[in-house]
């Protein structure tokens, strides 16, 4: 750690919710109304109670480094005015390890130890209760049996006696908030452990998961001290077993933390690693009777760990969101806590507490868990949702693109429809009329037949039936029917020593463009061309266009454009012509000089 | 030389005059001779391999069917022998369909057909007549490829020069003309053209075809 800063702050955090632990003094035993608290009795070298000498609870006797078990008999007087008629009992919130009791000489809770190993019910609370004929008027004896390990030191607490009505809700809070609560814990740490286990099974490239569901595999080792007698396992193992997974524990959280925030701790973890496999080995190879505090000795390396967790974690604090850090870091701590404040009841011969509050840590590191699993949770339901939101948009816009592609096609089709209908008609003319045209001007041109008149009048049909044909075409552009206009007229102006000066540029534009303005136009123009070859005895004649005009010169001698002379040359030509220019929106404009005439279509 | 060159004509025209007509203005062309008329798809299959003619004058709309299975069987034949269509306005979008059959251009069949003998000759020297109207259906084919039709690549894919050439022609100027506005030979125009042509006709699969169809080109 380049910065001891966070660290120092930990430990004063840590020293300060441990303070805050301590002055709350939970679990203190009080006087309970209408019971009877035992603090005074006789401690005796014999079940019999020889030799007794007085004592006051809490007793604690010293802890000894010596192996197997001890056993010390404890005598009480309860003095009794009358015998109550409902049952009675003796509550007994704190004692270590095992207690054979018996009132009046008869047993009624346990059993002698004779060669069995004591019960582990450190944690757990004893109630006795006492049918009302044990019990007699005047001095009744109470006899205490504790069995249980020198190297922790045998413990009586201050116990109650008095109607099982009033004391079992006492002993029921006091087995919920120690046993029970490591009971409870051991089932959470196992299904959370089982759940953390199949998501990384689902998801093995995140070994984060394995790490979090080994953690709660060591915790319910830890839950099953706290919350169990395990003496079936024998003293020995058995502290070595729990004592180290505690170390485990603390180590398995450090490695999550580290993962989590992203910092390599690889050497730190090294050292924490060498270090329980050192507890593991001093652990099994110490003397029997120094195992309790050479384990206790080692107990300094988890509480370290634990401190550092909080230290990394406040040093990159920057690196987790706000929230989750608090909650992290909050509970973490608790976690420290409480596991320095069990060190200190463990440690110390006398603490002045007497409950255990070391198998609460498991919920506050459940609540970490939950959190992370729920952050995250919600994290990918909201990027599910986002991406439901844009997957709904999505359709919505597809779904509306395919309403207009459908509206498209059934325009298209409705067009199709119309546009093969036209070309049925066009057929028609073109192969019917129109053939018809041709065969009979060919007729005439083969056999020398007919005259002039009909002739000039079949040609005239047949370019009229051109113009229309043309202007139908469905994607008819006016410079190019001017085009196919020219291609056609081409064979006649070359018989009239004509050619055409073709100056076609930008497309023109008309303000309401369809077949029957496109026709009226071509027809002005053709027109004006033909009127151009009869009449004006010209040798060029110009073809002009832009956007909003189309013009038609020639270099012949040109004519009066007077009503009347016009007229005389032109028929009702003009007229017309003008007629359809202004039926397209167009302006008719004729000038005509010696030099020769142009009509000029201008529109906007 | 008009001894020696020779080239003959089938025409496969339904009507009686036209035929006669188009008989009668090719035979004023030394080079060429008439070597048989049919008036329908049969006949005009049956004298084409009898005759095995250089060029074939044919009409779309014939009774028994169309033209454009003489211009299938022109362009399988195994000798040399081009097809032109003969149109009465040179517009129809069924001289496209012509076209990608293989007709190499049309001749128009109304009016006068003086100039009829030298359009048949510039088509055996290698040219292809083009109308403007057959010009915008190309540029219309081009660009309504490019305009990103989903299979995307364009129907025909033409140079710029080709594009401009095509443009011009579209607006009714002749390739003399075009020539001289890009200042390149009128033959050199030609040369264009007919590699429009030859695209055109490359791209003449069925799929081609389908697609144009479906766009409402053909």
């Amino acid at each position: 750690m380049q910065n001891s800063r966070p660290f120092i702050i930990v430990l004063a955090w840590i020293a300060g919710l441990t303070s805050l632990i301590w002055v709350l003094d939970i679990g203190s035993i009080k006087p309970i109304d209408g019971t009877v608290m035992l603090t005074q009795g006789r401690s005796c070298e014999t079940p019999d109670c020889a030799e007794p000498v007085d004592i006051d609870l809490p007793l604690h006797y010293p802890e000894l480094y010596a192996a197997g078990h001890e056993s010390r008999y404890l005598s009480f007087d309860l003095p009794l005015q009358d015998v109550p008629d409902d049952l009675q009992a003796l509550y007994l919130p704190s004692f270590a390890d095992e207690v054979f009791l018996r009132v009046n000489g008869i047993p009624v809770y346990g059993s002698e130890l004779m060669d069995r190993q004591p019960a582990r019910m450190w944690n757990i609370p004893v109630l006795a209760t006492i049918p009302p004929n044990l019990l007699k008027v005047g001095q009744n004896r109470i006899d205490v049996a504790l069995y249980g390990y020198p190297q922790e030191g045998l413990v009586l607490e201050r116990f109650h006696f008095g109607s099982a009505k009033v004391l079992v809700p006492h002993y029921n809070w006091r087995f919920l908030t120690s046993a029970g609560m490591a009971r409870f814990n051991l089932g959470f740490m196992a299904v959370a452990g089982i759940m953390l286990g199949i998501i990384w099974a689902a998801r093995r490239s995140e070994a984060i998961y394995a790490v979090l569901a080994t953690s709660c595999a060591f915790a319910c080792i830890i839950c099953i001290h706290f919350g169990f007698d395990t003496s079936v396992i024998g003293y020995r193992w058995w502290s070595l077993i729990w004592q180290v997974s505690v170390s485990i524990y603390v180590f398995l959280i450090f490695r999550f933390c580290n993962h989590y925030i992203g910092e390599d701790l690889k050497p730190l973890e090294n050292v924490s690693l060498v270090l329980i496999a050192a507890e593991l080995v001093v652990g099994s190879l110490v003397p029997a009777p120094y195992l309790f505090d050479t384990l206790l000795l080692f107990k300094l390396h988890p509480s370290l760990l634990s401190f550092l967790v909080l230290a990394v974690l406040l040093g990159n604090r920057s690196k987790v969101d706000g929230h989750d850090l608090r909650i992290f870091f909050f509970f973490l701590s608790m976690a420290s806590a409480m596991g320095v404040y069990e060190l200190y009841i463990i440690a110390v011969v006398d603490p002045g507490r007497n409950q255990h509050i070391f198998q609460f840590m498991p919920l506050a590191m459940l609540c970490v868990c939950l959190w992370l699993v729920i952050s995250r949770f919600m994290l990918s339901l909201r990027s599910y949702e986002e991406l439901t939101g844009t997957l709904k948009q999505t359709i919505a816009a597809k779904t509306e693109e395919l309403r207009l592609t459908y509206e498209k096609l059934g325009e298209a089709e409705r067009l199709k429809a119309i546009n093969d209908e036209r070309q049925r008609i066009m057929l028609d003319l073109h192969d019917g009329i129109g053939g018809q045209l041709v065969n009979t001007l060919a007729y005439m041109q083969n056999n020398g037949k007919g005259d002039a008149v009909i002739r000039t009048a079949l040609e005239d049909a047949l370019r009229d039936l051109s113009l229309m044909l043309d202007s139908l075409e469905t994607d008819a552009s006016i410079s190019t029917l001017l085009g196919m206009l020219r291609t056609r007229l081409e064979a006649l102006l070359a018989e009239h020593a004509l050619e055409f000066d073709w100056r076609i540029d930008d497309e023109p534009d008309l303000p309401n463009a369809g077949p029957s303005q496109t026709l009226n136009l071509l027809r002005i123009v053709q027109e004006s061309i033909t009127n151009i070859i009869k009449h004006a005895g010209a040798s060029v004649i110009t073809v002009a266009s832009d956007r909003n005009s189309i013009s038609i010169s020639d270099n012949g001698n040109g004519f009066d454009t007077g009503p009347q002379e016009g007229r005389k040359r032109h028929g009702h030509g003009l007229a017309g012509m003008r007629r359809r220019a202004a039926s397209i929106g167009a302006e008719f404009d004729l000038t005509s000089d010696a030099t020769g005439t142009t009509v000029r279509l201008v529109w906007r | 030389m008009a001894e020696t060159v020779s080239h003959s004509v089938l025409i496969v025209e339904d009507r009686h005059e036209i035929a006669l007509r188009l008989k009668a203005a090719i035979e004023k062309t030394p080079e060429l001779t008439v070597c048989a008329v049919a008036d329908d798809v049969d006949g005009g299959l049956n004298q084409l391999f009898e005759h095995k003619p250089r060029i074939v004058l044919v009409d779309l709309g014939l009774p028994d069917g169309s033209g454009i299975e003489v211009i299938k069987a022109v362009v399988a034949a195994n000798w040399t022998c081009e097809a032109l269509v003969v149109s009465i306005f040179g517009d129809e979008a069924r001289v496209i369909e012509a076209l990608r059959a293989g007709a190499r251009g049309y001749v128009l069949k109304s009016g006068s057909l003086a100039n009829i003998g030298n359009d048949v000759l510039s088509v055996i020297e290698g040219g292809s007549p083009i109308s403007p109207q057959i010009a915008r259906h190309l540029l219309a084919m081009v660009s309504s490829g490019a305009a990103g039709s989903p299979e995307g690549s364009p129907l025909i894919d033409l140079t710029g020069r080709e594009t401009e050439i095509l443009n011009a022609v579209a607006k009714g100027y002749k390739r003399r003309e075009i020539g001289e506005k890009l200042g390149i030979s009128t033959g050199t125009v030609g040369n264009h053209i007919n590699n429009i042509y030859q695209k055109l006709n490359v791209n003449s699969n069925t799929e081609a075809i389908a697609r144009a169809t479906r766009m409402g080109l053909l």
